[in-house]
């Protein structure tokens, strides 16, 4: 179905890279708003009060935005090339799909599923390009809807909708294509 | 075959209708629909794809499924394979970055079996693999019969550093004490034991840095032996925030908790608590939380903390008595929070143990200690424990004023029987009880949630009433771990009463204790039971109201508005108390300032405060309106209302708070990045000079992020107003209270080292393009940035552009004719010659 060589193009070096990558992402993601617990707690007064840890002078929100935005198209190129990598180390003598990252509380897929959608995104970007950083943000970003919304200067509500497009077109895409 | 792009767009809005409506329903508007067969199709498909669940594309994401968060060694299995000359057989532990297998030599020429210990590489920064040369160089000279020897070194072909060391066989402390019924005697000379292969070890500069119960190995013939040296004081090279600690929390010294580098001192900590457990059978910090300040309490001395011990194998009331005294103060020398009052050496603790095994006088009991004082404290404590208890009792309804009592006889005895438990809990802070020691509040309720269970068992609704109460007054006191037991115990007992009126109060409150302890989905299902529980029962309806609000405030928190949007109407529409009433509006505001709908926040949280102004204008509660409101102005970017808001906050909270809070400290933060936003440098320096004084009281001497932070924001607000040496100064803190903190957590304080390559650019030394982190794409349009970020441009683009070098690219969007002429003369000075270099397009 592919080249033969499936790592072409991944350095293993990159894991740690694209590790840090990641978790960066998801610091940059949470790291405006930070939520402290009140010292007073009972039924009516409440629990939280919200602190502004970030200045408009060492990080605006265009400069967050923007990085977060970078971000996400890297992890794009970098994941699918990750997941390349790791189905050729795992694969024996077939193309049969292998488990991963099933370890407790992770969620079980199978790992080529993620180059279909990377190639199914391809597709989509072609019928409604609005959607496709969308996906990137999220699928492989792994940003969630809000902080995806707040990237993309929507609201989380559009973000949702149009999560639900993306999702439903990924979907019957995928569906639609030979079965490999 | 591909969806057809014309087809989507005819279809897409009736898409987004359509997965609004049940299932049942979306056939007839299907039909309804005026649509050719092909599209007719494709909805349908899309409609099906939609239905249809999708683990991946539904909570998951590449980076999960990839395991991107995890470590890569974590997968990797060692079994079979060959490592140098040795090979390696079955995992028999597992630490922070290393596996430990057993193995054997694959020649035969070593017979003996080995322990095989792998670092994983990833983690270990690239200096350190030298260390770790060196560490084994010294390992390897060790020599002592109370130490595992380091046998071979080598790393595997993929660079993973490996240790063979010899395979001891044996119990860990812990167990070989517990099954073999060891007397306190025989315990002390394993400690002896272990601690003067100890001290042979620090005579030689080695440290351990990771003592544990887990790590002495008690062999069949009695010779306890140290293994597992010297790695965990490698620290990782994860520069993440999600660093962890390489140590045994439970055993860790304070300081080392921190961030302080591994000492001989703090070895001795460690011992000193490996002793104080199976003394005592319980740990020094119980429940194992080093959250927030509880790293800082003063242990129990193990005479008392034994007879709360849950570990079976120590006789509780003969133990506590041979405790007491001595050993107790051994203990607690050796554990001192402060390294300066522990012993000096392991000499010093040897010789101490030693002269209590040979019943001489021992160095650390004083008995200096000011009779006063500590009465004072006893006194001090047992009031503060009164008070608190009696304020939750009465506002739960459990005491009640003796009037009502006379008239509802029932409630009456129940007045009566938590009183006197009331006063037996503080029996137990009786000086003449507790010989002369001061059990802290948490160690009194704690002890009173034991023993009410033992006590009041006939009484089955008192007690879990007040578990309740005490659940209650721990999660005041922030003693989440105690919270969450005393609750749950309540909420077990709840299963034979369901009808309970505390019920959905104390499901409610294990909500708050999960929230406490950082786990905030866990915290909505407990709430999300409270309310459930709370519509179906006949309960307090101000309670009702509390739960659902508490619950809405929760959601908040974990960003999902629209259930807190539609909770907080269900309360608002069930004619709400004004308190009720108020709080509900607060957190309306909130959903909706986290929704965007900032107008809609506004106009809420402005309600809220009217009502609350009204109500009781001295409430702190007027505070953390006016700070929420400062946070949707900030939004809205006006940030002058938003200081105005900050600073209203910031004063009521100080009234009622006091200045060194953590809600007083969050609204004067607030106040100086509103002022910073508007451009008003001094008076964000003043707030940001304001901020720095209670936070380094409440730090005390310990570095924080916050310090480095708020120096950070210092030094920018200074050099705006163009004064370099104040600059230099804050800068200077801030740098060197981020060399105090540990390294995973000054990721948290950005861009420290541009402001001091911008300084040192702006003084006319050469600096490197790279130090200010920009690029061309982020400095192309000077004409929005922030006045400090655009400072940072402008040193980007005149060093990218200086000859030879020509301009990357296009020219910067100039910024407004005012703009430039308000910065001072070097500046734009600077800005012609970028211009020169970089001519704008025409």
């Amino acid at each position: 179905m592919d080249s033969p060589d499936l790592t072409e193009g991944f350095d293993p070096a990159d894991a740690q890279r694209l590790r840090e990558l990641y978790l960066e992402m998801r610091r940059m993601a949470r790291r405006e708003r930070q939520v402290i617990p009140s010292a007073t707690l009972n039924t009516t007064a409440l629990v939280h009060e919200v602190w502004l840890r970030i200045s408009p002078e060492d990080q605006d929100f265009r400069d967050r935005r923007h990085f977060l935005g970078l971000a996400a198209v890297a992890m794009r190129r970098m994941v699918v090339d990750y997941a390349r990598y790791r189905l050729a180390q795992k694969r024996g003598g077939d193309l049969d799909r292998v488990e991963l990252g099933d370890a407790e509380g992770a969620i079980s897929a199978p790992i080529d599923r993620i180059l279909d959608i990377d190639q199914a995104l391809d597709s989509l970007a072609e019928i409604d390009p609005d959607l496709l950083h969308l996906v990137e943000l999220r699928f492989f970003g792994g940003l969630s809807n809000d902080d995806a919304a707040q990237v993309l200067e929507v609201s989380p509500r559009t973000a949702a909708r149009q999560w639900a497009r993306a999702r439903a077109l990924l979907q019957t895409t995928l569906d639609q294509q030979p079965p490999p | 075959m591909t969806i057809d792009k014309s087809s989507w767009m005819r279809i897409q809005a009736h898409f987004d209708t359509l997965i609004e409506l049940q299932p049942e329903s979306r056939e007839t508007a299907l039909e309804a629909l005026d649509l050719s067969p092909e599209d007719r199709d494709l909805l349908q498909s899309l409609l099906r794809s939609h239905d249809q669940a999708d683990p991946l594309l539904d909570s998951g994401s590449a980076p999960a499924l990839l395991d991107l968060a995890r470590n890569e060694a974590d997968n990797q299995d060692w079994t079979g394979r060959r490592l140098g000359p040795w090979e390696v057989r079955e995992q028999i532990g597992r630490g922070g970055m290393s596996v430990v297998h057993r193995g054997r030599r694959a020649d035969g020429r070593f017979e003996k079996t080995v322990a095989i210990k792998v670092l994983d590489a990833d983690q270990l920064a690239a200096d350190q693999r030298h260390r770790l040369t060196e560490e084994v160089r010294i390992l390897a000279r060790l020599e002592h019969p109370g130490l595992a020897r380091l046998i071979d070194s080598g790393q595997s072909e993929d660079g993973d550093p490996y240790l063979v060391m010899e395979y001891v066989t044996g119990y860990p402390l812990n167990d070989y004490v517990g099954e073999n019924h060891l007397g306190i005697g025989q315990r002390i000379d394993l400690i002896i034991q272990v601690a003067r292969a100890l001290l042979y070890a620090h005579q030689r500069q080695v440290i351990h840095s990771d003592v544990k119960p887990a790590n002495i190995l008690v062999t069949p013939s009695g010779q306890a032996r140290l293994v597992d040296f010297g790695i965990a004081s490698l620290n990782r090279g994860d520069q993440s925030n999600e660093a962890r600690l390489y140590c045994s929390p439970a055993y860790a010294a304070p300081e080392r908790l921190l961030g302080a580098p591994p000492s001989t001192s703090q070895d001795i900590f460690a011992l000193g608590a490996v002793l104080y457990r199976i003394l005592s059978g319980r740990n020094i910090r119980p429940h194992d939380s080093i959250t927030g300040t509880r790293i800082t309490d003063q242990p129990t001395p193990p005479s008392i903390a034994t007879t709360l011990a849950v570990d079976e194998t120590v006789n509780r009331p003969i133990v506590a008595r041979e405790l007491k005294g001595d050993l107790d103060a051994i203990c607690m020398k050796a554990i001192a929070l402060d390294p300066d009052e522990r012993y000096a050496s392991l000499s010093e603790f040897i010789a101490d143990l030693e002269a209590w095994r040979d019943h001489r006088p021992v160095a650390a009991r004083d008995g200096g200690r000011s009779y006063v004082l500590a009465r004072w404290l006893r006194r001090h404590t047992a009031i503060a424990i009164l008070s608190l208890l009696l304020v939750a009792a009465m506002s739960s309804g459990t005491v009640i004023a003796l009037d009502q009592a006379i008239r509802a006889n029932a409630e009456a005895e129940r007045a009566l029987a938590s009183r006197d438990f009331l006063v037996s809990i503080l029996e137990a802070a009786d000086p003449t009880l507790e010989d002369g020691r001061d059990p802290t509040a948490s160690e009194l309720l704690r002890r009173g949630a034991e023993r009410i269970d033992a006590e009041l068992s006939d009484q089955p609704e008192l007690l879990v009433e007040l578990l309740h109460i005490i659940g209650k007054t721990q999660l005041q006191r922030g003693l989440s771990d105690d919270a969450k037991e005393s609750l749950d115990r309540a909420h077990q007992l709840l299963g034979d009463q369901p009808a309970h009126r505390q019920g959905p109060n104390i499901l409610a409150n294990r909500g708050l204790a999960a929230y406490q302890l950082g786990d905030f989905s866990e915290s909505i299902e407990w709430l999300e039971r409270a309310v459930a529980a709370a519509d179906l029962q006949t309960i307090d309806k101000a309670d009702r109201h509390g739960i659902k609000t508490q619950l809405a405030d929760m959601l908040v928190v974990n960003n999902q508005p629209a259930r807190a949007l539609a909770l907080t109407s269900e309360v608002l529409n069930d004619s709400p108390a004004p308190i009720e009433e108020i709080a509900a509006l607060r957190m309306r505001g909130n959903a909706f300032e986290i929704s965007d709908r900032y107008e809609d926040a506004e106009q809420s949280l402005l309600r809220a405060l009217e009502l609350q102004q009204n109500h009781d204008p001295a409430d702190v509660y007027v505070g953390m309106i006016q700070n929420d409101l400062g946070i949707v102005y900030w939004r809205m970017q006006d940030y002058s209302k938003s200081a105005e808001m900050s600073d209203a906050a910031w004063r009521q909270k100080q009234d009622v708070y006091g200045p060194d809070h953590p809600g007083t400290q969050a609204s004067l933060t607030n106040l100086a990045m509103a002022y910073s936003a508007m451009g008003d440098h001094a008076a964000a320096e003043t707030a940001l000079l304001e901020s720095l004084a209670a936070l380094e009281r409440n730090f005390d001497d310990t570095p924080h992020p916050d310090i480095a932070r708020t120096y950070g924001s210092l030094a920018r607000a200074r050099y705006l107003q163009d004064d370099i040496e104040a600059t230099r100064v804050a800068l200077d803190q801030g740098m060197a209270q981020l060399e105090l903190i540990p390294e995973g957590n000054r990721s948290l304080v950005p861009r420290l080292a541009q402001l001091d390559a911008l300084l040192r650019f702006d003084s006319g030394q050469p600096i490197e393009l790279d130090e200010l982190d920009r690029d061309a794409e982020r400095c192309r349009d000077l004409a929005t940035m922030s006045p400090y970020s655009r400072r940072v441009c402008l040193a980007w683009w005149w060093i990218a552009s200086e000859p030879p070098a020509r301009c990357p690219g296009t020219a910067p969007a100039s910024p407004d004719a005012d703009t430039v002429a308000s910065w001072p003369q070097r500046w734009q000075g600077r800005w012609t010659t970028i211009q020169q270099r970089c001519p704008p397009e025409l």
